[in-house]
């Protein structure tokens, strides 16, 4: 029975692994340079209609906001209302508002709706079919002062269409699990709270293996279904964003604040865009005990400086990096300002550095004048992009199932993503239930596709299955 | 002028409300690989971007945008094709403190050469791209004169899980298409990206 439960959870693993998804950042600053954010407690109203056919949706909104008020070093309060009414393609302009969507939905009446699209119906009708099977929801900031950045309004919309268990036909290969669903809930909410996207660790984030991403932030711009456990859980940087935000009392003298100025190669000029890492020197904490900030980002609108501030924890010791924004991270998938989209300027290139200092301090302590000048040539490794080939051996580190390890073959005779070059633990020999053991050819991806895009019939579906089983028995 | 009244009308509700506002958005799209595309899109052409106006339509703010159709490569669509398209937000608009939670809704230029993956139009008369940006490939020059294709995303994830696909181990790849598909390159040269996609058609 063990044996049959592995082997689903394999095939489960694989075809969730198929879609990485992304999302859209906020503008989290006004034109005057403050700061958008709420204030006081914030209150989330859910709408009635919560019964996604037949499985009740109400935990994954309450479990996003209690990871994200009860985050360490924050302040920020939410609690949990009712819309009081069922939100679906007649009347959601009525409730929210968008520019381009619904230009005469309310942006000050006191509430801050959050919907499930329980079919994908409504965003089937701003799309066209078969978008509501790609484009998984959105939320934000509505309104806010332009003078304070106090936010008045806020809204998200969550599509359930794809939910793994009660999805509707044609979502094929593009169905999520309950983790991803609340991963994705957690980030948008994320956004409805003013935190931007980041980047960092995208190594971990572009890797196959599903274990490295317990490493990558919650606000990380790309999301992998199949890795929502480790991504609906906020790490360091997730909280110190939050923090940051809505500090409480002790976070500012329970941190170290590391700041400084990026500028260009001319010594003189700042240099907005760049993505500063502060990151663990300590080898078994380096990927994990690490915060990144794109410097200007709190630069209004149409102004530049290449400001950034860190805050780590005292009595560890961190090295700076500073790296480009990856070219992927463009347009939607960017980080504002530096995505290109709308205005904004698209994120410069420049070769990755380390800085030859490290830094550290006690809580409360700022260091400042950790500034870097950029140079022309590739005088460090950095090397933490997906585009990039480490190893040399033909795939770029995106793709590879072993990034720094050549392997132009990609073998994995196991099939857990991490390839035989590097797989510590590579059982396909051992005597336990294998993926390999799939049917020569057998594409996991396809086994659950529906039309439209149909690929295996359920009969065609159930041979193979036992097909599988059998060859898993002997 | 369509834009003025675009203005206008927001700007309207604005003074209606006596509150400046913004959009600070966020969405989340699955990122779709060629395969996926190409399985899911009812129609796919190439072709030329000869007009896109910005206009109010069903008291929405919406791009119409119209194509000259080189070539049919999925689906049935004539010598043009026009969609009324959800508008990115409008740069001016932002200035002012306005915008739209659909900040990666595709652009179009005229004159622009595409290949788009295109959705069918909704009860509302809405279309857009499959994976809205990632749907719409267009046509870029680097210096020396060689053509490439690229997404909104700059292809990121096009290629993936593709190289053990049974559906591309069935059909017969060039030694040229299986190394891209092997490699999985962000720059995708023009000339062999619209085979590749007609060989991906089901």
């Amino acid at each position: 029975m063990a044996q049959k439960k592995v082997l689903w959870l394999g095939i489960i693993m694989m075809v969730w692994v198929s879609s990485p998804v992304w999302a859209f950042g906020p503008n989290a600053v006004t034109s005057g340079g403050s700061i958008v954010r709420w204030s006081g407690t914030v209150t989330v109203h859910v709408e009635t209609d919560l019964d996604v056919r037949g499985k009740d949706v109400t935990s994954f909104v309450s479990d996003a906001l209690t990871t994200w008020t009860t985050a360490s070093g924050t302040s920020l309060s939410a609690s949990e209302g009712s819309l009081g009414v069922a939100v679906d393609t007649s009347n959601v302009c009525t409730y929210l508002y968008d520019a381009s969507a619904c230009p005469s939905g309310p942006t000050s009446d006191g509430t801050n709706p959050i919907v499930f699209d329980e079919d994908g119906s409504i965003i089937a009708q701003f799309f066209g079919t078969p978008n509501q099977y790609a484009v998984l929801g959105f939320a934000g900031i509505v309104s806010y002062s332009s003078t304070t950045g106090t936010v008045v309004k806020g809204e998200g919309v969550f599509n359930a269409a794809c939910l793994t268990g009660i999805e509707s036909a044609g979502c094929g290969s593009l169905s999520f699990g309950d983790d991803d669903l609340s991963a994705i809930v957690t980030h948008e909410l994320g956004h409805f709270f003013g935190v931007n996207h980041v980047q960092l660790n995208v190594s971990e984030a572009s890797s196959s293996s599903i274990a490295s991403r317990s490493v990558v932030p919650t606000m990380y711009s790309f999301f992998t279904p199949g890795t929502g456990a480790f991504i609906k859980t906020l790490n360091v940087d997730d909280q110190v964003a939050i923090a940051f935000l809505y500090p409480s009392g002790s976070f500012l003298s329970s941190k170290v604040k590391v700041t400084g100025t990026i500028y260009d190669t001319d010594g003189v000029t700042e240099f907005q865009c760049a993505n500063v890492i502060a990151r663990n020197s300590d080898s078994t904490l380096s990927r994990s005990d690490a915060v990144a900030f794109v410097s200007g980002m709190q630069s209004p609108a149409a102004s530049f400086d290449g400001d950034y501030e860190l805050y780590v924890e005292p009595g560890q010791t961190y090295s700076i990096e500073v790296e480009d924004i990856e070219a992927s991270f463009t347009g939607s998938s960017g980080i504002i300002p530096c995505n290109g989209a709308s205005g904004n300027p698209t994120a410069p290139t420049f070769d990755s550095q380390t800085h030859a200092q490290t830094v550290s301090g006690s809580g409360g302590e700022t260091v400042s004048g950790m500034n870097f000048t950029l140079t022309s040539t590739s005088d460090n490794v950095g090397g933490d992009t997906a585009t990039a080939d480490t190893d040399g051996d033909g795939v770029a580190n995106g793709s590879d199932n072993c990034p720094t390890t050549a392997n132009a073959d990609q073998a994995d005779d196991d099939s857990d993503g991490t390839g035989d070059a590097c797989d510590d633990t590579d059982d396909s020999s051992s005597s336990g239930c294998q993926l390999s053991l799939l049917p020569q050819g057998a594409d996991p991806h396809y086994i659950f596709q529906k039309n439209p895009i149909q690929k295996m019939t359920w009969s065609e579906y159930w041979v193979y299955l036992k097909s599988s089983i059998l060859q898993w028995v002997q | 002028m369509m834009r003025k009244r675009v203005k206008f009308l927001i700007l309207g509700v604005v003074i209606l409300v006596g509150l400046p506002f913004s959009w600070v958005g966020a969405m989340t799209i699955v990122q779709l690989n060629l395969l996926q595309l190409t399985e899911m899109a009812p129609i796919i052409f190439r072709g030329y971007c000869t007009s896109v106006d910005r206009k109010i339509q069903g008291g929405r703010d919406v791009l119409v945008v119209s194509f000259k159709v080189d070539e049919v490569i999925k689906g049935s669509v004539g010598s043009t094709v026009t969609f009324n398209q959800l508008a990115p937000p409008d740069k001016d608009l932002r200035e002012i403190g306005l915008g739209s939670a659909f900040e990666g809704m595709p652009t179009y230029s005229v004159g622009e050469e595409c290949v788009v993956f295109l959705s069918e139009e909704s009860s509302l008369g809405l279309a857009a791209p499959i994976g809205l940006g990632q749907g719409r490939f267009c046509v870029r020059e680097d210096g020396s004169g060689q053509k490439f294709i690229a997404n909104d995303i700059n292809n990121a994830g096009l290629f993936r899980d593709l190289s053990n696909s049974p559906v591309l181990k069935a059909k017969t790849l060039s030694s040229q298409q299986s190394s891209m598909v092997h490699k999985a390159p962000q720059q995708i040269r023009y000339g062999d990206f619209v085979p590749l996609v007609k060989q991906l058609m089901p």
